[in-house]
């Protein structure tokens, strides 16, 4: 480690110490200094103390002859829970991993080891996973109001490893088919992964190589008992075959894969129908606001535009203003027969609310 | 701490004002039940997916983002010392630990066994102790877990839902059929209760939509609730037998007895209710139970109503009291509060009894329904027996309750009887149909804590609202829960 990043690694490390040496009595975590989870959403770890987290992860666009033992989705008909038959359009299935593990040691190194595949996946720097989408966020105080209508976190950093093809391992000559994963040990809470394929037990232990810029690793292969393994992945990566049954890989970052990273997401700006299609798939709406009238946590907004509702003797029309201040202050005016405190106050600008009312109004034969 | 349940002396003092200026002599919850709040390591978020004790009397809880905690319980709620046992735990909606410093999680990926093995107080060694329930990427489908008393554990798998889709990449085979529907089941054994013993997972019972937690009670029974949607008209208590169906059609695609490429959903409504095992307790979603979780069982040690079953209502600041009976063999039954209000926070989602019976430990979180409301609390018997309905039994004229103490003026009680049922369907949720009250005809006292009351009619497949107004107990008591719901699957 250069002393720059020694520095900056101190810098980082010290309010995290602070924390984690509060008087137990007070609530703090008394001796462990394992990271643990807050209500930050870019939860980290250390260098020396990675971070293990079991999330949904992100699928920055990993091949499929990867994710050869997973099931293959297909896009499905939407369902009317009304009708109770498929309806018009379709769902599509979206990019993500399941079953993976996310380990992150500070900014050198992050990586993504899958349970299915008993594999690395891909590998990061300079960030980890911004939970935001799958957690909520924070907004609304420190606490936040923690309303995620995402299913995946972000990936937050520059990616520098993506694996292609089948297993680069093969056992006793035989390619690795369907492993199983076993588990995995902890020292100083870094993960050893143990898997089975091939009736040979392989372990796995994956860690950041200090003297880089980050982003480079180094993956130690061991098979239990007389069992032997061999390398037959990339061919850009330096590989030590230490004994018959014992392989390290050296992985150093790979800059085609860094720029794929940096992809931003499609941008919206004004008051537009597209945008309001957009929110109301990304705050899944749905969820309780059902589009063909079905019932539901909250009223349908099938013909809601211009439909009218009784709150105590007074008769209102569902109007443009009716449904701003119904999403920007939704306990404002509880419809008959729903609950207060359901529907929580969405982060939104005064053109994304209009733009959802955009969309909303398609849904009735009044538009205006 | 401002929140006024932490403050247990101040209460009584007020009651005991009110009760002597307004002559009110209902007895407060807080004197029935103390409720306390007990918070984890500042900075944790504490949405609480499973609490357990292991048998050195250690509390593990685990939070649904990603770690577990230990403690030794205080009798000071303040005073719990937090350590981290175990972390990587994506949704740990179950736990158990069946030694010390071992426990067995039921995470979305897997179930999942953590060991400390040289006793520094963390957990060392994580093993798979079975992935073969699928994971879709939706995010409903998370796993409670009980043990089968014989060193095994029965998992309930939850379904997904259609408002969420699933990934390009499953955790286990994908089908196409059982994507379809509103809570689906595309990836395996989504909407079963599965028992994973010596290392096997095997099938157990199916038909179920959300089933929030799982109990083995302590005649070995297993239970647990659903949540009202499809195919479920409203929130039932399941009682868990082998081979059966519990009526959501979805998890069936995985039924190897179902005929192959058939869309269960296309099966008719008619023969799903005869392929269906009823509910025992059906819970009015309004006046009960919004969103059924964990069930448990009283203990013996803990002051009132012995052996009975309760089951946490994660939408509401309650939990259910349920009261079995037995007809023809079968059981059904009754529900009524076991605690509204009085200081218990909303989220119920883990119940869980300290070992020595005597304090409830309540896991709760909500997080994505409305305001977040997480945490443990912890109830206990404040000391005063309530005057309440302690047992409510089907009789062949009407019904016959026990009160917990000796009534005064049952002659001036009034008592009126509504019944109604509820169709399940395809559609969420669903009324309470056909409502209608039925006269009483005779109200008896048969001993004194006994009852009687003789109806016009019964009919089987019915529920019966039992409202009591104005009955006091000999010590001027009046009745604690004045609403009760029968579920009268049998008749004698």
């Amino acid at each position: 480690m250069k002393p720059i990043h020694i520095i900056i690694t101190i810098l980082i490390l010290c309010p995290l110490s602070q924390a984690q040496q509060k008087d137990p009595a007070k609530g703090g975590i008394a001796t462990s200094s394992t990271p643990t989870v807050s209500y930050d959403v870019k939860p980290r770890g250390t260098v020396e103390k990675p971070l293990i987290l079991r999330t949904y992860c992100p699928d920055p666009g990993v091949e499929d002859a990867v994710l050869g033992n997973h099931g293959k989705a297909a896009p499905t008909p939407k369902y009317s829970p009304r009708s109770g038959k498929d309806s018009k359009g379709i769902v599509q299935p979206i990019n993500g991993i399941p079953a993976a593990i996310a380990v992150n040691h500070a900014d050198e190194l992050s990586y993504i080891w899958d349970t299915t595949e008993c594999r690395l996946l891909y590998a990061w720097k300079d960030g980890f996973l911004d939970m935001s989408p799958y957690w909520g966020s924070n907004q609304g105080g420190r606490k936040g109001s923690r309303k995620g209508f995402g299913y995946t976190p972000k990936l937050d950093g520059i990616l520098t490893y993506m694996t292609k093809g089948y297993h680069p391992i093969h056992i006793n000559g035989k390619p690795v088919g369907i492993p199983s994963y076993l588990g995995h040990n902890r020292k100083n809470n870094l993960p050893t992964f143990r898997w089975s394929a091939n009736k040979a037990v392989i372990s796995t232990a994956i860690t950041p190589i200090s003297e880089s810029d980050g982003g480079s690793l180094r993956v130690e292969y061991r098979a239990e008992g007389d069992a032997s393994i061999s390398y037959h992945g990339s061919n850009d990566h330096g590989i030590e075959q230490k004994a018959p049954n014992h392989l390290i890989v050296t992985i150093t970052p790979d800059p085609a894969v860094a720029k794929f990273s940096k992809k931003k997401e499609k941008e919206f700006k004004g008051v537009t129908l597209a945008r309001g299609e957009h929110l109301f798939t990304t705050y899944s709406c749905a969820t309780c606001h059902s589009i063909d009238g079905g019932k539901n946590h909250g009223p349908t907004i099938k013909d809601l535009f211009g439909s009218k509702r009784m709150f105590g003797d007074q008769e209102i029309t569902a109007d443009d203003s009716y449904l701003y201040e119904s999403i920007a202050n939704p306990n404002a005016k509880i419809a008959p027969g729903y609950q207060p405190n359901f529907m929580p106050k969405f982060p939104m600008s005064a053109d994304e609310i209009n733009s959802l009312i955009l969309y909303i109004k398609t849904f009735s034969k009044i538009h205006d | 701490m401002t929140h006024s349940e932490t403050n247990p002396t101040m209460k009584p003092y007020l009651t005991i004002l009110l009760v002597a200026l307004l002559g009110i002599t209902t007895i407060p919850t807080h004197a029935y039940l103390k409720v306390e709040t007990i918070p984890l390591p500042e900075g944790t978020p504490p949405e609480i997916g499973g609490l357990t004790f292991d048998p050195d009397g250690k509390l593990y809880v685990a939070t649904r983002r990603n770690d577990i905690f230990v403690a030794t319980p205080n009798a000071d709620p303040n005073a719990f010392e937090w350590n981290l046992f175990a972390s990587g735990f994506h949704n740990g909606l179950g736990i158990e630990a069946p030694a010390p410093g071992h426990i067995v999680v039921s995470q979305m990926a897997e179930l999942t066994e953590a060991i400390d093995t040289d006793g520094d107080g963390s957990a060392d060694t994580y093993n798979n102790l079975n992935n073969e329930i699928g994971l879709s990427g939706n995010y409903h489908e998370t796993n409670g877990l009980c043990s089968d008393g014989d060193g095994g554990y029965y998992i309930a798998a939850g379904t997904a839902s259609h408002n969420g889709p699933t990934f390009w990449k499953t955790h286990g085979k994908y089908s196409k059929i059982g994507r379809r529907g509103r809570n689906y089941s595309a990836v395996q054994w989504k909407g079963w209760v599965m028992h994973f013993k010596d290392g096997k997972l095997t099938p157990f019972a199916s038909g179920f939509r959300m089933h929030n937690g799982i109990l083995r009670d302590s005649k070995g029974r297993l239970w647990c609730g659903d949540n009202q949607g499809d195919f479920r008209a409203t929130s039932p208590l399941y009682l868990v037998e082998k081979g059966n169906f519990y009526g959501h059609p979805s998890s069936l695609v995985w039924d190897k007895n179902s005929p192959k490429g058939k869309d269960p959903l296309h099966t008719p409504q008619k023969k799903l209710d005869q392929m269906r095992t009823h509910a025992t307790v059906l819970m009015p979603y309004a006046e009960m139970n919004r969103s059924c979780a964990e069930p448990a069982e009283i203990p013996a040690a803990f002051g009132v109503f012995p052996g009975q079953l309760i089951i946490a209502d994660n939408n509401d600041t309650r939990i259910t009291r349920i009261m079995l009976d037995e007809v023809g063999g079968k059981l059904q039954g009754s529900c009524t509060h076991f605690i509204n209000g009085s200081g218990l926070r909303t989220g119920n989602n883990r119940l869980e009894w300290s070992p020595d019976g005597k304090q409830l430990y309540v896991g709760q979180t909500v997080r994505g329904w409305g305001k977040p409301s997480e945490g443990i609390q912890r109830l206990s018997f404040g000391g005063k027996t309530p005057f309440d309905v302690d047992k409510l039994k089907l009789t062949k004229t009407g019904f016959e309750l026990t009160t917990t103490l000796p009534v005064a003026n049952l002659d001036k009680a009034e008592i009126s009887i509504n019944s109604f049922h509820y169709q399940d369907s395809h559609r969420y949720g669903g009324g309470q149909l056909d409502k209608k009250n039925i006269p009483v005809t005779k109200t008896t006292n048969s001993g004194a804590k006994t009852f009687t009351i003789d109806l016009e009619s019964l009919q089987a497949g019915k529920v019966y609202h039992i409202a009591i107004k104005n009955l006091k107990a000999k010590d001027g008591s009046k009745l604690h829960n004045e609403n009760f719901y029968y579920t009268a699957n049998r008749l004698h």
